[in-house]
């Protein structure tokens, strides 16, 4: 997966100016930037969404591989929660590349979302509908939907928003799992909690700047004019915020 | 002798009307589920009002209406989907602008058109009962074309309602799914325009999936339920219709509408006790 001095965004104003970023097996990718910085057109133009302006996007998703090339979990506040559909169909829906779409699903499939629901410890949700999740719930039934293919690439856009500490952790614990066979990339706006996971970062503020390690200091972000909120660990949770200017 | 003749005749249009109503009830049950979860109700109005414009022109060249309604139809569906989606019209508005030009082109046809326009009345409130065999091999077409594309393509359009960037992400036809369920919504008003007339025939395709919505939360669920439900609403409409000497289009959707109190008020005191149960039980 690579892209090539891409620009792209929505109407006349580029989102994103001549980024150059690749992709490689087993990266664990952080991007991090502020709100309006890109990082959702990034997304976009990875998932093939959006065409760039200019640059070119090379992705094996277009050589007609037969398993779905990239797991993707949507921010949640995109997703219509009153469509009538079940956890179970939303969790097949995952594979929806790997077959013809005429095929119903065999037993082997329904027996693998079932797996990965019980996985995620929300088995016992698989007949309801969307509408009646919790936002965690939901979260977990995406990251389900998002796995079953078992894809080479995974994307999950802002996947902490809704979500319980005790689901914040176990999501880490899950996708170092998947890292051994997978790409991963994690979109947030919160260093912290990800730079721990991540193996590297990327900033997004309508420029890319990678950064090849999991470590970030303040004055890095200032030179990638990546004006973010920066939260740290400690015995107590607690966030640090910018000092005052006197 | 004329009172067996009369008879038959009576046995033949109540026939008729039978088969428009399970036809319309299989038709507008499936289309409307769709119809109802991508929350496309306001563009189905659009697209049935524009379709007047249609008539109005068909009536003028002396053609066949119908045939008008349909090019109006498929053109303003098609329109609304590629206007909100290409430039920077917002889709509600677009809906606006289609719905008043498609009535105002009917009007000042049906204006200009010499002598009297017969049959007005009918495409306006629809009559269930003079259909003929015509509109019924129409219906039948429709009927095996809504349930052949939607038992084949079932999950594809589930997936893509749901959530279509990540449809669009597994590199499923979106587009072309999207335009061909706007053709298949288009069709299916004009077709049943004949059955309750353009005033009222989004209450086929929403207030039977309403009903249903009560009772089940799963999108193939609520299809059969509104199939069950716009039988119901339309066998319970001829019979008042018949009896009452009322026209036929609105009595059904009073029938639909009273089977909705009905289900809804039992709803609520099925769930009152339920949680009543609940709480005792604590």
């Amino acid at each position: 997966m690579e892209l090539k001095s891409v620009s792209a965004g929505y109407g006349d104003e580029p989102a994103l100016k001549d980024v150059n970023f690749s992709v490689y097996k087993q990266d664990f990718i952080g991007v991090i930037g502020p709100n309006g910085g890109g990082k959702t057109t990034l997304v976009k133009i990875i998932l093939g969404l959006i065409k760039p302006f200019a640059g070119t996007v090379v992705s094996a998703n277009d050589g007609g591989q037969a398993n779905g090339f990239i797991g993707y979990l949507p921010q949640i506040s995109q997703i219509d929660r009153r469509f009538p559909i079940t956890v179970r169909d939303v969790v097949l829906s995952g594979l929806m590349s790997r077959q013809s779409h005429f095929n119903r699903y065999n037993r082997h499939d329904k027996e693998l979302a079932l797996g990965l629901l019980a996985q995620m410890g929300v088995a016992h949700l698989e007949n309801k509908t969307v509408g009646e999740l919790s936002g965690g719930q939901l979260q977990r039934v995406f990251v389900c939907r998002a796995i079953i293919s078992a894809p080479r690439l995974l994307i999950l856009d802002e996947p902490n928003t809704y979500v319980d500490n005790k689901f914040e952790s176990d999501l880490y614990e899950l996708l170092r799992k998947l890292n051994e066979s997978m790409a991963i990339i994690i979109v947030s706006h919160d260093v912290g909690t990800i730079s721990v996971y991540v193996k590297t970062i990327a900033c997004v503020n309508t420029y890319l700047h990678y950064h090849e390690s999991n470590i970030i200091t303040e004055e890095q972000l200032v030179r990638y004019n990546c004006p973010i909120q920066i939260i740290t660990h400690g015995d107590v949770p607690h966030t640090v915020l910018e000092k005052h200017h006197h | 002798m004329s009172g067996s003749l009369l008879s038959i005749f009576r046995y033949q249009f109540v026939l008729h009307a039978l088969m428009a109503a399970v036809l319309a009830s299989v038709s507008c049950g499936i289309v409307g589920t769709y119809i109802v979860a991508r929350r496309k109700v306001f563009i189905s109005g659009g697209i049935t009002h524009a379709s007047f414009g249609g008539i109005g022109i068909g009536y003028y060249l002396g053609i066949n209406p119908v045939l008008g309604a349909a090019v109006f139809s498929i053109l303003s569906a098609l329109g609304i989907e590629f206007i909100s989606k290409k430039t920077d019209v917002r889709e509600d508005s677009a809906i606006g602008i289609l719905w008043s030009l498609g009535m105002a082109i009917g009007i000042i046809f049906i204006f200009i058109t010499p002598g009297y326009a017969p049959n007005l009345m009918m495409f306006l409130f629809g009559s269930i009962l003079t259909v003929t065999w015509l509109d019924i091999y129409l219906m039948m077409g429709l009927c095996l074309l809504i349930m052949t594309f939607f038992l084949l393509y079932y999950r594809l359009i589930l997936y893509i309602s749901f959530d279509e960037d990540y449809a669009r992400a597994h590199r499923a036809p979106v587009n072309f799914i999207n335009y061909l369920l706007m053709s298949i919504i288009a069709l299916t008003i004009v077709l049943h325009i004949r059955v309750v007339g353009i005033i009222l025939v989004i209450s086929f395709l929403t207030i039977p999936q309403s009903t249903a919505n009560l009772y089940s939360k799963d999108f193939r669920t609520i299809i059969y339920l509104s199939i069950l439900f716009g039988l119901l609403g339309s066998i319970a409409g001829l019979i008042f219709s018949y009896s009452l000497d009322i026209p036929s289009g609105a009595s059904i959707i009073f029938a639909f509408v009273i089977i909705f109190v009905l289900a809804k008020t039992m709803r609520h005191f099925q769930i009152k006790r339920r949680m009543r149960k609940a709480m005792l039980e604590q």
